[in-house]
């Protein structure tokens, strides 16, 4: 009896069974997409993070932009593991990106793809040293959950052979980029070609000291600016604009994304604040506010006035809050002409030329170090609105001239990446300059050289972490990358 | 008028049944599959359709019993003696009450005592039940003339006897008792309930109606009043501390929140574990509403559609703990199920109407809070140089009440714009005085007939923070018909609007957390006005302008409403085709729409523009299922039934929500209000379809041995095609002892042995097979950007399996005077669709993979005893639970996964260790030498974390143990209810933030020389208030050396506390005498000729006492993290104070 009521059943309910596949398909999903709405995907999870981290995080204490006067942990360098989903959550945008155009042949996007994956990849190993790179993003691909870490000698090679192939791609195809979703450039595939060349020397300095071959690359570069065209005015940058109506599209200190009273623990730091007193520079007013009380302070009389990184009571130095300065109103705007999400910029480039000529490593055609560096100043001071006028004047003061050095040098390039990236940050653990105060508290006597790996990856991928701390050696902020070795 | 007060008074007992005994209420839709031959209910109807008489009985009494119609009188004139001979070998007999009534009642043995004497005279007295309640309607009967009389609705008696007798008292629902007549011609009996009888009859899976003693599984069953007396406004809430085996916690204080509940322990890493709730055999939404933060900062928990059920309306509650007793309940019974059986109707024979009404109030008083310190203000140092330092909204700043003046937030400007300094003084009723009295109004009508019951309740409820509540309205209808006698119809329709124009909110934002953590030197009564002067409806005022929103203002102007309309409805047709075969048939609906709308004023610090946000929620299930029954007596004592049955399960769910983050005209809430560009929308929708096919059987011997054995199949939409069937079995066996070996020890009455093993399948959500894009909302500009997760989905998918054990027994002593139940479970969860964590360098940061087995094993004893019995009565009940749960593996190459965090405690499973677990920071220790173990301490002398993470503890009890007393002297009786949970931890954020910060009385030791502080100079100036951290320092040479360094209480406190969550963690043990009332039942005399009976009042309390091993301020068992997407116990966060509860509540019957 049950028998034959079950069995009859069962034919009813396998014949129900057919369409659970229809019910169980996702109404609310599509199962693909055309590749450019990754595109600007890709670009909004690279740019904005990058952005983001440059003005609230670590890089802006160990460049000494910023002093924060509560919750001073970054200040003190007593820095934990920090997390690399974002920067590998871009790259799997990214990916995806790169697999769809590629499954429609479609060139310009792959390449265009290619050169966000090598900045987001650059920006991993140039915060950490080894990390999974070939074996990375490949979980969906080949079931690869354990990937290897990669040693950053063998990275950069790579990197750099992606973005020759990249620029050689764009220069050969007639495809399209569709310019409403290419954020940074409009569909202008010159300008990515441009900011590939411009990423390329950045990198080939970052590894100047450890390879042979990067000033012979660079002058290479240099010498065929038609093969290999390079940023020419400031409206070249690779550069994400701020629109300011929602978090997601807002500068990270304004209050769709902020409260005032957490701007109001990021202090200029004294020694940005310092530097530009020194130099009378135009731009004091841009970065900071002054001080709201001139009188009553205890140690520091200037109209503007930066924090040291690393005392103690930081929020009571110099008598206090209306001792101190401010940033400067921009910084707490959701948006502002003046802020981008900036990759990298014109002056950068400038200043990396002028570097490798100072240094007499490569020739520009036309160029001097001198006039490299004073054309990074001026695209600096053009960058931040700063008039003629005065750009003329602060060009001619004694102590902004061209002396000729790689601290001067340095110095200015630093002034013009203040809250660009990590680049002030990297610079100074690559050259030592700006020479920089640690402060009475930091937890080490050094500006630290990395970040340490995310404490997650002791859980999810620990023998491979192992190994690459054992060949890169302590998992430590002062431990020594390849390239700074 | 006899037959009239006969009939009143049966109906009367009936209805008393109905509220205290209502498992012994057999409702139409039984099935008792024990004889082939017709149910003696039936045969009894058929004789009062025949002969135009009445027979007035117990349900109980009759239920499960069987006979062959012939043997009664079917034509002619109407033969009581032919009844009671077919009525013996029943153990009943039939008594005549009336002209035409008459009553069935069970036989007794007459082990009485004859007593000499020649008077007539006329016995009076009260029969009582064993709490001195009047039992109404009880049959006194005179052995030796058979004479009878019925007690009237007050118990109250009087029968005429001649010399010697002795009487027999017979009620429904207790156990018979024969007295001897003295000289006396008052005589009061007690009677004591018929245990063995009222437990006869459980409602198990499916609805089915079983003998208790066939089971071969725990089971706990509870009737209505049990959960109606102290009201809870989520009948959840009702059950913790009852049932042994059921963990239950509320999220907050509010008595709208959520509740979690837990049975037998968790099973699932990755899913949730509350049970299914089945209200009449139809599955109910009752997953908690996901916390959510609409829009803007605070966190706003919309409870759960459970509570949309009215604790008045249910009948009886039944836990079906193990997978075992809820294998036929499929996939989600995993976890357990909850049974709730609403009322119904009176029954055929009962005529005429009943109303019965109550009403309760209940004010709640915000009782625990951290211990406040109100000795010094505003400040981030004590010896801050900076004047306007008293501005901050840490609270180190100089000492109050002490005559000085210092800037502070209220300060008015003088003439050239500057802050005057204002006199610094101490607020300490500023918390307190923002919270107000909340109370909770409860008011029912019910009317109930012979084949209906309509029932009407209105709550009215209202937060202990200032503009928040909720009100609910639900009807409730129950109603069966009898096509013909072989066809019958029942429904039960339930409706609910359960509304609120604004939730307490939790976690950052909240008035809680602006309260707790405002400095001492705010007077919080000034922020009632929190509007600006002259900028009404512009700006707010605030005591952190800007920064931080007044209390006041996120109350009424950050607000958070819902309207759920909630139907609940099953259709229930019965048919018997043939001799014992029956057909069910059965279609329930569970369907739910809600509407959600928050405000945001202009110029709340996360919205200065105002915001404003509407959701809408559509959840509903059909369940469609038949069961066909077939039942059969073998020879020698032999029985058996078998069933097979189907379910179509079809789950539907779609959300649309738009959020506007900035608003262009202040105070206008429309979406078309907001400003270009900020509209956020979204919009899911979801389907799911299970069928399943099962059948059951039980054969049993003689009554004392039962075998049942069920199977089921799944076929689930969700899983994948090569995976989507799955089928699971169970087998159980039930042994009553006593029975079978003939026990008639005079202290053991019953005793039985229950077996079982079992297995679940469970499937997942929908759409976890595969990933796809979506665009996210706002879009960047005009330009879309395409998404997709980053959990890696997978198409290989299997069903989770869970396996049970349970082995048990039920013992009773002393004629019922104590009872004992006791089981062991073990249970091993299999194959969990979990999402394993993998690095995000491999492009996902998770992959749903089968993986990882967990097992749960435990004790469940519960305890219940009458030890004084008399004019004075107390029962006493106990129930102990006790379980541990085991992560036993989870996949290759994963030994730790993370389930996940709250305010930086990681939840964390690992192999060997159990679900619950929380890791978080702790400090370094001196690795060796003398004083190795100590604090290790940096070389300014500061603390440091440990490198890696550590088991701080979890949060899960070693056992908990409810008690329940209930003593009862005349009219009175005093309920009590004690819940006591011995063990786990638990993290206090709240107590750490507010250590660090300096805002607890704990944080006083070093401020100033008074308290303890040292004489030092900080490199500028001099200073008091001097502290040393407690640990040791590495003294270059490989050695240590006591710390000496001095530093200030700021970083002191911040330094000790805030780096580590080991300092922050406390023991979640507590006591609470959680409820208490105190009844009074009016007597016929006291309530004169008023028109009601069964008036009854009740002063009731929960919470009047707690203690806890963490002390007081901070409760344990709401201490959770109520955040968005989440509720996570064991680490509190930001939520409401604790509350105390008093109230009234009043019984009557029309």
């Amino acid at each position: 009896m049950k028998k034959i009521y079950a069995i009859g059943a069962l034919f009813l309910l396998s014949a129900c069974t057919k369409n659970f596949s229809d019910i169980n398909t996702d109404p609310n999903t599509a199962t693909t997409v055309n590749p450019q709405y990754l595109l600007s995907t890709a670009l909004v999870k690279t740019a904005y993070p990058y952005q983001n981290e440059a003005f609230l995080d670590k890089p802006a204490e160990a460049a000494r932009y910023i002093t924060k006067v509560r919750n001073e942990g970054d200040d003190l360098f007593g820095w934990a593991g920090k997390t690399w989903d974002g920067y590998y959550g871009a790259l799997t945008y990214n990916k995806t990106f790169h697999d769809l155009a590629a499954s429609g042949g479609m060139l310009q996007y792959t390449a265009i793809s290619d050169i966000i994956r090598v900045f987001n990849f650059a920006y991993i190993t140039d915060l950490y040293g080894d990390i999974p790179y070939s074996e990375a993003l490949l979980s969906k691909d080949s079931s690869i959950v354990h990937p290897r870490y990669d040693q950053q000698e063998d990275i950069y090679p790579s990197l750099l052979a992606t973005l020759t192939a990249a620029n050689d791609t764009l220069a050969s195809t007639t495809q399209t980029i569709d310019a409403d979703y290419d954020l940074l450039y409009g569909g202008v595939a010159l300008n990515w070609r441009k900011f590939a060349n411009a990423l390329h020397l950045r990198l080939l300095l970052r590894m100047s000291k450890k390879s042979a071959t990067a000033y012979t690359d660079m002058q290479n570069m240099v010498n065929n600016p038609s093969k290999y065209p390079l940023f020419e005015s400031n409206s070249d940058d690779a550069a994400l604009r701020y629109l300011g109506v929602n978090a997601i599209d807002s500068w990270p200190g304004g209050n769709l994304n902020s409260k005032a009273t957490e701007i109001d623990k990021y202090k200029p730091s004294k020694e940005i604040v310092d530097t530009l007193l020194r130099l009378n520079d135009p731009r004091l007013p841009v970065f900071a506010a002054p001080v709201s009380s001139t009188t009553g302070y205890t140690v520091d009389a200037n109209n503007y006035v930066g924090v040291p990184n690393a005392i103690s009571s930081p929020y009571d130095y110099n008598g206090g809050e209306t001792h101190i300065s401010k940033m400067a109103a921009i910084f707490y705007a959701n948006q502002n002409d003046l802020l981008k999400a900036s990759m990298m910029s014109y002056a950068e480039q400038c200043f990396i030329l002028a570097e490798v000529v100072q240094q007499g490593k490569v020739t520009v055609t036309g160029e001097t170090a001198a006039s490299l560096y004073n054309k990074g100043i001026s695209a600096s001071l053009d960058a931040y609105g700063i008039s003629a006028a005065n750009k003329a004047t602060y060009l001619a003061q004694a102590s902004v001239q061209y002396n000729g050095t790689l601290v001067q040098l340095i110095t200015q390039k630093w002034i013009a990446n203040f809250l660009k990236g990590p680049e002030g940050w990297f610079d100074q653990r690559r050259t030592g300059y700006p020479v920089f105060v640690t402060g009475p508290l930091a937890a080490i006597s050094e500006i630290p050289s990395r970040y340490k790996y995310p404490t997650t990856e002791q859980s999810y991928n620990l023998d491979q972490y192992n190994a690459a701390v054992s060949r890169q050696g302590a998992d430590e902020i002062k431990t020594r990358m390849w390239y700074l070795k | 008028m006899k037959l009239k007060l006969n009939r009143y008074v049966v109906l009367t007992v009936l209805l008393l049944l109905e509220v205290w005994q209502v498992k012994a209420h057999t409702a139409p839709t039984a099935y008792n599959y024990v004889s082939e031959k017709v149910s003696l209910i039936a045969a009894l109807q058929k004789m009062e359709d025949i002969f135009h008489v009445n027979f007035n009985y117990n349900d109980a009494t009759v239920a499960n019993k069987f006979v062959n119609l012939e043997q009664f009188p079917q034509q002619g004139a109407f033969n009581a003696a032919k009844v009671a001979q077919a009525l013996q070998p029943l153990g009943l007999t039939i008594v005549k009450i009336g002209h035409t009534d008459y009553a069935i009642q069970r036989m007794t043995a007459s082990n009485t005592i004859t007593i000499t004497g020649d008077d007539h005279k006329v016995i009076n007295g009260t029969i009582t039940n064993d709490k001195g309640e009047p039992v109404p309607g009880a049959l006194i009967t005179d052995q030796a003339t058979k004479k009878m009389v019925v007690a009237d609705d007050q118990g109250h008696y009087a029968i005429e006897v001649e010399g010697a007798t002795t009487l027999l008292i017979h009620a429904v629902g207790f156990a018979n008792k024969t007295v001897k007549t003295g000289n006396s011609t008052m005589l009061n009996v007690q009677l004591l309930p018929d245990v063995k009888d009222l437990s006869a009859v459980v409602v198990t899976a499916l609805g089915i109606r079983r003998e208790e003693k066939a089971l071969g599984y725990s089971i706990a069953t509870m009737d209505g009043s049990k959960v109606n007396t102290v009201k809870d406004v989520n009948v959840v809430n009702s059950l913790s501390g009852k049932v042994a085996g059921v963990d239950i916690r509320s999220a907050s204080s509010d008595p709208g929140g959520s509740v979690l509940i837990t049975i037998r322990g968790a099973s699932s890493i990755a899913n949730n574990n509350q049970p299914l709730f089945v209200v009449d055999g139809v599955p109910v939404a009752s997953a908690n509403r996901s916390p959510n933060v609409p829009v803007g900062q605070v966190t706003v928990d919309y409870g759960s559609p459970i509570s949309d059920v009215s604790p008045d309306d249910i009948a009886s509650v039944t836990v079906l703990k193990g997978a075992s007793a809820a294998a036929l309940y499929g996939s989600r019974a995993a976890n357990g199920v909850i049974l709730i059986t609403t009322k119904s109707g009176n029954g055929k024979n009962k005529k005429g109407l009943n109303v019965s009404a109550n009403f309760s109030a209940i004010y709640d008083k915000a009782w625990q809070f951290p211990d406040f310190q109100s000795e010094f203000g505003a400040g981030d140092a004590t010896g801050s140089v900076d004047p306007t330092n008293t501005l901050s909204t840490a609270s180190w700043g100089p000492k109050l009440n002490d005559g000085s003046k210092h800037i502070q937030w209220n300060s008015p400007t003088d003439a050239n714009g500057n802050l005057v300094a204002t006199d610094w003084i101490a607020y300490p009723n500023r918390v307190k005085d923002f919270y107000e009295t909340g109370s909770t109004y409860t008011s029912n009508v019910a009317i109930t007939g012979s084949n209906f019951r309509l029932s009407y309740t209105n709550l009215q409820n209202k937060g202990i923070t200032p503009n928040t509540g909720l009100q609910r309205n639900n009807i409730n209808l129950a109603a069966g018909y009898d096509l013909n006698p072989k066809i019958k119809v029942t429904t039960n329709i339930a409706y609910t609007n359960n509304t609120s124009n604004n939730r307490p909110t939790f976690n950052r934002g909240s008035s809680s957390y602006i309260l707790y953590t405002m400095p001492a030197n705010i007077n919080s009564k000034l922020l009632k006005d929190y509007w600006k002067s002259g900028e009404d409806g512009l700006q707010q005022w605030s005591q952190d302008q800007g920064s931080t929103d007044n209390p006041y203002f996120v109350a009424y102007q950050l607000t958070n409403a819902y309207n759920r309309h909630h139907v609940t409805g099953n259709v229930q047709l019965t048919m018997e085709l043939a001799k014992g075969l029956t057909l069910m048939g059965r279609t329930g609906l569970d369907w739910y729409t809600e509407s959600d709308e928050s405000k945001r004023a202009v110029s709340a610090v996360q919205n200065p523009y105002g915001a404003y946000y509407i959701g809408n929620l559509f959840g509903s299930e059909q369940n469609t299922d038949f069961l066909l029954t077939y039942k059969k007596s073998l020879p020698k004592d032999f029985a058996f039934f078998v069933s097979v049955g189907g379910n179509r399960m079809d789950q539907r769910s779609n959300s649309q929500s738009q959020a506007a983050s900035q608003l262009v005209m202040p105070g206008v809430y429309n979406i078309s209000n907001a400003a270009a560009g900020t509209i956020t929308n979204a919009s899911y929708k979801a389907t799911k379809r299970i069928n399943s096919l099962y059948a059951m059987g039980e054969l049993s011997y003689k009554s004392y041995a039962f075998l049942d054995l069920s199977a089921r199949n799944d076929w689930s939409s969700a899983l994948p095609a090569n995976h989507n069937s799955y089928f699971y079995p169970s087998a159980s066996l039930s042994l009553i002892l006593s029975d079978m070996f003939k026990i008639e020890h005079g202290a053991l009455s019953y005793a039985k042995v229950r077996l079982n093993w079992s297995k679940v399948g469970k499937d997942t959500d929908p759409y976890s097979l595969y990933n796809s894009f979506t665009f996210s909302s706002p879009d960047w500009g005009d330009v879309k950007m395409a998404t997709f997760s980053t959990t890696l989905k997978n198409n290989n998918l299997k069903p989770e399996i869970a396996t049970s054990y349970e082995v048990g027994t039920d013992l009773k002593f002393f004629n019922n005077r104590l009872g004992i139940e006791a089981t062991w479970y073990t249970t091993d969860s299999r194959n969990q669709i979990i999402q394993i964590p993998t690095t995000m360098a491999s492009g996902y940061s998770a992959r749903i993979i089968n993986a990882g087995e967990i097992r749960n094993r435990g004790w469940e004893v519960a305890v219940h005893g009458t030890p004084i019995s008399g004019k004075f009565i107390w029962d006493i009940g106990a129930n102990f639970t006790r379980n541990r749960n085991k992560v036993i593996s989870l996949t290759n190459g994963i030994t730790s996964y993370l389930q996940g965090t709250a305010e930086g405690m990681q939840y964390q499973v690992r192999e060997g260790e159990s679900l619950g677990d929380m890791y978080g920071n702790t400090w370094k220790i001196v690795p060796d030498g003398p004083y190795k173990g100590q604090e290790l301490l940096d070389e300014t002398g500061h603390s440091q974390n440990a490198t890696s993470l550590v088991k701080i503890g979890n949060y899960n009890p070693d056992f908990s143990l409810g008690i329940t007393n209930t003593f009862t002297y005349g009219h009175f009786t005093l309920n009590t209810l004690i819940d006591y949970r011995q063990g786990g931890k638990f993290f206090s954020y709240m107590f750490m933030n507010l250590l660090s910060d300096g805002r607890t009385k704990n944080t006083l030791k070093g401020r100033d020389l008074a308290h303890g502080g040292l004489a030092w100079n900080d490199g500028t100036s001099d200073r008091t208030d001097g502290m040393i951290e407690d640990g040791y320092i590495e003294d270059g040479n490989g050695g240590y050396v006591k710390n000496t360094n001095i530093t200030d209480p700021e970083s002191f406190y911040g330094d000790y506390y805030w780096k580590m969550h080991s300092r922050n963690t406390f023991s979640a043990t507590y006591v609470k005498l959680r409820e208490v009332s105190l009844t009074y039942l009016f007597s016929k005399e006291q309530t004169g000729r008023l028109p009601i009976s069964n008036l009854s009042i009740s002063l009731i309390a929960r919470n009047l006492f707690s203690w806890s091993a963490a002390g007081s301020g901070y409760d344990p068992e709401t201490a959770m993290t109520i955040k968005s997407g989440s509720i996570t116990p064991g680490t509190a966060s930001w939520s409401l104070p604790y509350t105390r509860s008093y109230g009234v509540k009043l019984g009557l019957n029309f």
